[in-house]
């Protein structure tokens, strides 16, 4: 019994990764209103760094050059903490655009340190990639319970994350966010210095997104830059979308969905010899519900609260109306 | 440092003419529609497997492929919008509403067409080119085509936006919507020629790409980004620039080869799309 | 392509098959099959990519395995019980892979993992090793696992460290001195492309350039330059065979000259026949088909495919035979035990050819050496294997065998 558990457990704990990619992703787009569709880009640096970071010194056959064995919550701190620099750095040129260049842009900069990844093998192992990233508490823990604990561990970071944006929503700090994202014009003559507000919840962001990076790399012990490829941003989106943006419970519900959905359909009895299109059937119908999701109901399963549809439709324009 | 070959610069040549074709549509959809297309790579997709139907599935020649391609894309860009952008754009949603919705169609027609033509690639029924020796270039017959059609399209786009009401109506719609809508211009009308011709001539650099290589369901929506860096190397809205800027960007690519590892050849593209939003958004021929 | 459209019905049956079983375990909690006697169902895991650019891995290497599970039960089963097998799309990518096998190991209670590729490979190995499942794979190459396997992990295709060797050996028997060396731009490609580039360079040839290239991309004339500058007489050539037909095909039109060495994916008959004339004269390396049993293998496959097997099969089918054999002697399909036994029932003792043999001497309490399709398949102490190599040659239609290559050329 405890092996279908197990199974369950797995899947629960990317979901759970993911939920926090949302909240982060949330934080940027529900909040702030911004368009990043570079997102994996701070998952991939909050992976790397912490695997690097607590990896053991490397041996000659290895590709990478630098593994510093530290434990393991320094390795998930540095990791945010990297995540934040980039976010800084990639934040400065692009945070001044209008919306839609900021998709566009952000896309372009994490393809690139994507192929970074790939060809920097000195630093990251190459296309090759890392393994053989520690785990915690791997004696502590006894071995048939481990993969509940860091189900656990993960449970624990999202409430964390879920509780911190809670906070910021509600603090002067979110309100001038929110009011920044809704009328920029007006929170400019108000005197708020937009660039900066803007640039926080960048960085808040991408720390949350390095910190699920970080969780990733001790959870599946290998890396290889083909995981972070465009579409784990699309699924963070898509999440986000259904489930709610503007909101982090949304983000969660999203996440959890998503995720099931897609673990569920492997179990899916081969009706009708659709077993060998059933991927892109899959992916077929998130598209659609996507389309369907804006179209009927743009504010996702659990809408931001007290936000009207007409409200949000006003927070999905665009600023400039003229070219 | 590895010393200049001029093949670079026919490389560079035909493979910019197809992103110039691909991206003179993103950049007039832009202009006129106002909303960052992420469907448009399919379009590309369509046009090519369109073609392949005709010529592989139907045994049609390839000319006549290439021809009948163009109105079966064109029909799809219109149904698309009309069944899922028209009714957002009636409800009064903005560019990011649109934005969104159009990477939700993008995962629906590749794989669509995965779906049915699975993920291998797949070729056109032509005779395999050998490349004649111009000056000691070598350059194929399939790539003096491209070239050829890539111009003469272009050709045919300026007379378009210069010489015919539907041209000047085009151009009125992308710079003012409203002042166009209020001097009589029938907006919906140039919005659908719009589409017209963005597909279309996506369509056809779909089929050249195909001919010059191969079909694969991915092949436009991985041109998205070089198309976007095209568009916004040459300014957005401006379909000149688009044509500059397929030019320049597919140049560059075929070039850097010579200077850096050929994997970092795709993110050239992207480097010099980031560098320039930062430095002149405006792009290279500095507004619109 | 045509043959194995033909295997989606079976792999329907499986996932029916299957799926009913893990609906009952999952409703009556039965699913324990690591335990000893009484007839019951010894479970299989083939992990590997079914879509995707390289979605022929994973099914031409389910053809190989069902050919090997059905001699298997005709013979009996392992033990006294029937073999099935579990399949599961790792996607070649990660995230996929890590579920897929965690979802055969303990959802399914697979005995041991056949697959995956040299993409996620080293994704799940720890998560196999945790478990204590052994892992065969068929077809990961890449020379990064060379040090890691021989607990739990073991691999019946070369390591691409003696791979490329062999193609540089080559290279160097047919009196080149001057090569480039081209490869696509993943695990698969680097390892075994720059495996290449030293092993010429220690036999003292030059290596007159070193191109990665992207996979996926419609053009290569570029790269193709870049690569012919120095006019090499020799190229090897590393990448899937979609990759590799573009780029064959645009060599061809530029006219550039040189004799190619191609990798694994496209040294099956198919590309030969599909690319003709291009590639007459080209070399790969390949499994040693002068064996009886590579071709009694290969019949049958082709009898179930409709084509001749693709790379890796008869390495699949071996895998499968080896694991089979090792539940034998461990007495058990606990897979802990089992893997305990692998590699002696690979190596060192007496030799047998089939899964009837191998079973029958194990009974005679006698200590085997499976003999395999593919090769020899004697697992060194990190679980991999130094097989010869057969060296090939396209005649404009098909591969034919022209040379060999011995594990101790390889020492250089």
């Amino acid at each position: 019994m405890l092996e279908q558990f197990s199974f369950v457990t797995s899947v629960a704990t990317v979901a759970g990764i993911y939920a926090i990619l949302a909240i982060g992703l949330n934080v940027h787009w529900g909040e702030a209103g911004l368009l990043n569709f570079g997102h994996v880009a701070f998952f991939a640096v909050g992976a790397y760094t912490s695997a690097l970071l607590t990896i053991a010194s490397p041996s000659a056959s290895q590709a990478y050059s630098f593994g510093f064995g530290m434990p393991i919550p320094v390795g998930i701190v540095g990791g945010c903490i990297a995540a934040g620099i980039i976010a800084f750095l990639m934040g400065i040129p692009t945070l001044k655009l209008r919306e839609d260049y900021l998709a566009v842009v952000s896309i372009g900069l994490a393809e690139i340190l994507r192929y970074g990844l790939m060809n920097e093998n000195w630093l990251t192992g190459g296309v090759g990639g890392i393994y053989g990233i520690e785990r915690p508490l791997t004696e502590a823990i006894p071995f048939a319970f481990y993969n509940l604990f860091y189900l656990g561990l993960v449970l624990v970071a999202l409430v964390g994350c879920y509780l911190y944006t809670k906070k910021l929503r509600r603090s002067p700090f979110g309100r001038v966010l929110r009011s920044i994202r809704d009328d920029e014009e007006a929170a400019v003559a108000l005197g708020k210095e937009t660039f900066r507000y803007r640039m926080q919840a960048f960085i808040i962001g991408a720390v949350i997104a390095g910190l699920a990076g970080s969780l990733w790399a001790h959870y599946t012990t290998a890396l290889t830059p083909t995981a972070f490829a465009t579409n784990i941003t699309f699924t963070t989106w898509v999440a986000l979308i259904i489930g709610g943006s503007g909101n982090p419970k949304g983000a969660i519900a999203g996440a959890g969905l998503i995720i099931s959905f897609r673990e569920a359909t492997r179990y899916l009895p081969d009706v009708y010899g659709l077993g060998e299109i059933m991927p892109t059937l899959r992916l077929i119908f998130v598209g659609v519900l996507v389309i369907v999701t804006i179209r009927y109901r743009p504010e996702g399963l659990l809408p931001e609260r007290n936000i009207t549809r007409a409200e949000y439709y006003n927070r999905l324009e665009s600023e400039s109306e003229n070219l | 440092m590895i010393s200049f070959d001029p093949q670079f610069l026919i490389n560079g040549l035909t493979t910019g003419g197809t992103i110039a074709l691909a991206a003179i549509g993103l950049t007039l959809i832009f202009g006129v529609l106002n909303f960052i297309n992420f469907a448009h790579g399919e379009y590309l997709t369509i046009g090519a497997y369109a073609a392949f139907v005709a010529n592989v599935s139907l045994g049609l020649p390839i000319l006549l492929s290439a021809i009948l391609a163009v109105p079966v894309t064109v029909v799809f860009a219109l149904v698309i919008d009309r069944i899922v952008f028209y009714p957002l754009r009636r409800q009064g949603a903005g560019a990011l509403a649109l934005l969104i919705t159009s990477v939700g169609v993008s995962i629906v027609v590749r794989n669509l067409i995965e779906t049915i033509w699975s993920s291998d690639t797949r070729r056109y029924d032509l005779a395999a080119g050998e490349a004649m020796s111009i000056l000691g270039i070598r350059i194929t017959a399939v790539q003096i085509i491209i070239l050829v059609t890539s111009l003469l399209l272009m050709v045919g786009v300026h007379l378009l936006l210069t010489r015919t009401t539907l041209g000047v109506s085009m151009r009125a719609t992308a710079s003012n919507q409203s002042l166009a809508m209020s001097s009589g211009i029938n907006t919906e009308q140039v919005v659908r020629w719009t589409w017209v011709i963005g597909a279309g001539l996506t369509a056809v650099a779909g089929v050249l790409i195909g001919i010059d290589t191969v079909l694969r369901p991915t092949m436009g929506f991985g041109l998205l980004l070089v198309m976007f860096a095209a568009v916004i190397l040459g300014g957005i809205g401006d379909p000149y620039g688009a044509m500059l800027g397929g030019f320049v960007i597919g140049f560059v690519q075929e070039v850097s080869v010579a200077f850096i590892s050929a994997s970092y050849k795709p993110a050239v593209a992207f480097m010099i799309m980031v560098a320039l939003l930062v430095w002149k958004p405006e792009g290279l021929r500095g507004g619109t | 392509m045509a043959g194995l459209s033909d295997i989606s019905s079976r792999r329907e049956f499986i996932k029916t098959a299957t799926a009913s079983g893990a609906a009952l375990t999952l409703a009556g909690c039965t699913g324990e099959s690591t335990g000893s006697s009484s007839s019951e169902t010894i479970t299989i895991g083939l992990l590997q990519p079914f879509t995707g650019e390289v979605g022929w891995v994973g099914e031409s290497s389910e053809v190989a395995v069902e050919i090997a599970i059905d001699e298997i039960n005709n013979a009996g089963g392992i033990n006294g019980n029937t073999v099935e097998i579990v399949a599961e799309d790792t996607e070649a990518g990660q995230q996929t892979a890590t579920s897929a096998i965690r979802k055969l190991i303990n959802s399914d209670g697979a005995s041991t993992i056949l697959g995956p590729t040299s993409f996620t490979l080293p994704a799940v190995m720890g998560i196999a090793q945790d478990n204590q499942v052994p892992i065969i794979s068929p077809t990961a190459g890449t020379s990064e696992l060379d040090d890691v396997g021989g607990e739990y992990i073991f691999r019946t295709a070369s390591s691409d460290s003696l791979g490329g060797r062999a193609m540089a050996r080559i290279a160097e028997q047919n009196g080149y001195e001057e090569i480039a060396v081209m490869y696509v731009d993943n695990q698969g490609g680097r390892s075994f492309g720059k495996t290449v580039v030293e092993g010429f360079e220690a036999l003292g040839g030059t290596v007159t350039t070193e191109v990665a290239v992207t996979p996926g991309k419609n053009s290569y004339r570029s790269e193709l330059t870049k690569a012919f500058e120095g006019s090499p007489e020799f190229v090897s050539l590393t990448a899937g065979a979609e990759t590799g037909s573009i780029i064959l095909n645009q060599w061809n039109e530029q006219g550039l000259g040189g004799v190619w060495g191609l990798s694994d994916d496209m040294q099956t008959n198919g590309f030969a026949s599909e690319m003709g004339d291009i590639i007459e004269g080209s070399y790969a390396i390949g499994p040693l088909s002068g064996g009886d049993r590579y071709e009694e293998f290969a019949s049958e496959y082709e009898s179930r495919a409709g084509e001749s097997p693709r790379p890796f099969t008869a390495e699949g089918y071996d895998a499968m035979i080896l694991a089979a054999l090792a539940a034998e002697a461990a007495g058990s399909s606990n897979p802990a035990e089992l893997a305990e036994q692998i590699i002696s029932v690979s190596q060192d003792g007496e030799a047998v050819e089939s899964f009837q043999q191998g079973s029958n001497a194990i009974e005679d309490g006698a200590d085997i050496n499976y003999q395999g399709a593919s090769g020899p398949v004697d697992f060194t102490e990190n679980g991999n294997i130094r097989s010869p190599f057969a060296v090939v040659q396209s005649n404009g239609d098909s591969w034919e065998q022209t040379g060999r290559i011995e594990p101790d050329q390889l020492e250089f």
